[in-house]
């Protein structure tokens, strides 16, 4: 399930716009990464894309190759949009199960790609799952739905 | 545990002291939803059911009257003394008196030039206690309609005429007084205000359950919205129903509570894996490279 809470306000919206565009797609590829992306993921994307005000946003959803993919991110060199980056892929990854060995990989390296070390995206992925058991407990705690 | 199934559960606990939990549970449940002819078994005695309902709204309604705001510490202790005084059959009728004393005088000090936050207070304090107790009223209601004993039916309208007067009281203070402190009133709503008063303290000096139909109708006090207050509402019906939504809720919460925690202990299991995990796959796909 993709997951982009506050991603407008987020560093990767002081990246250029071909930069931005690489984000979009390692977040559409990791949300189709076992299968196919559904309606609303794609919806979600085009969305941003919009946000981002990137033009023709629905595209980058076509033909999304790995190796290009984590090519272009490796022209990213903000460390804190790298890191964000990292983040809303954890998210998304995270959203309804366990990574598998494809996620993993795949984070492993747009990490390097982007010059962060296993180890930081490990701790960001912690930090992601910390959110996640937080937000658990606050539905108990608020009685959410 | 739901609240009126805690409050029944509590009463029979002071009841019968000796009573096991899990019987206790089942006596519960038994005085809710079973029929009134059934007889249950208590310490080795059997006692109906229908009788058993009727007892408890009596000690219920007398403990609850006896004082405005109980504690749950003493509880216990009221629920225990009150059967030693059920026969006094009075504190019912004195509570109901006092409400009118006291809503009299907050309809006055409310509207008598100017509001105190001690007279906003009060009446504060009023209309909560008559929330708590109305919700009292009817669990009582609802175990007199469970109950054929003779006298049940004849009690069932002496509270319902209680309710009634509450629900007056409420709404005439709700309509009649400001919710605001340090403030002044007009001469224009202390005139509004008055008739209730009169109403009110009319009420006082006549016997309980005697009304002043002529001058309430005067006042446009009706009661045609109050289905439950009809002499053919089924409160037994009510209390019956109103326990099960009360059990779904719980049940609701306790399975939205396990799936939770479920979540819970998945996130906390798949902390501190990832770097292993990638370790483990960076390597096995080395060894299929050089392979």
């Amino acid at each position: 399930m993709l997951d982009t809470k506050n991603i407008e306000t987020s560093y990767l919206n002081n990246l250029e716009t071909p930069q931005k565009l690489s984000c979009l797609k390692a977040l559409a590829y990791i949300s189709q990464i076992d299968g196919h992306m559904d309606s609303s993921e794609a919806y979600i994307l085009a969305t941003l894309a919009k946000k981002f005000k990137l033009t023709d946003s629905r595209t980058f959803l076509q033909n999304l190759d790995e190796g290009e993919i984590l090519d272009e991110l490796s022209h990213i060199s903000n460390k804190k949009a790298a890191m964000d980056l990292i983040k809303y892929l954890c998210f998304t990854a995270q959203a309804d199960s366990d990574l598998n060995d494809k996620e993993v990989l795949f984070i492993g390296h747009a990490a390097k790609a982007m010059n962060l070390d296993v180890q930081k995206a490990a701790e960001i992925n912690d930090f992601v799952i910390e959110c996640l058991m937080l937000e658990e407990k606050a539905r108990e705690i608020f009685e959410e739905e | 545990m739901e609240e009126k199934k805690q409050k029944i559960s509590q009463m029979l606990s002071a009841k019968y002291q000796d009573i096991q939990e899990k019987r206790l549970n089942q006596l519960t449940r038994e005085v809710i939803y079973g029929p009134q002819n059934r007889n249950v078994n208590i310490n080795g005695k059997r006692v109906k059911l229908s009788d058993l309902r009727y007892q408890l709204a009596d000690t219920f309604e007398n403990m609850q009257s006896a004082k405005k705001t109980p504690s749950n510490a003493d509880f216990n202790m009221m629920i225990a003394s009150s059967i030693e005084t059920l026969n006094s059959e009075t504190s019912s009728e004195q509570e109901y008196f006092r409400w009118l004393d006291d809503c009299s005088e907050i309809i006055k000090d409310m509207n008598d030039g100017f509001i105190t936050k001690d007279d906003l207070d009060s009446r504060n304090d009023f209309l909560e206690m008559s929330h708590q107790r109305e919700a009292d009223l009817m669990l009582c209601l609802g175990l007199y309609a469970g109950s054929s004993h003779p006298k049940a039916a004849e009690k069932a309208a002496r509270l319902r005429y209680k309710l009634q007067k509450l629900r007056e009281m409420r709404q005439t203070i709700e309509t009649y007084t400001r919710n605001e402190a340090d403030t002044k009133i007009s001469k224009e709503e202390y005139e509004k205000a008055l008739p209730y008063y009169k109403l009110f303290k009319g009420l006082r000096r006549l016997p309980y359950g005697q009304d002043l139909s002529a001058e309430r109708k005067e006042l446009g006090i009706q009661h045609e919205v109050d289905y439950d207050l009809l002499p053919t509402y089924d409160y037994f019906a009510w209390l019956v129903n109103e326990t099960l939504d009360e059990e779904a809720k719980e049940n609701t919460f306790n399975i939205k509570h396990q799936e939770i925690s479920d979540k819970l202990k998945d996130l906390a299991r798949r902390r501190e894996t990832f770097k292993v995990n990638y370790m483990i796959l960076e390597r096995k796909k080395a060894q299929f490279q050089n392979n």
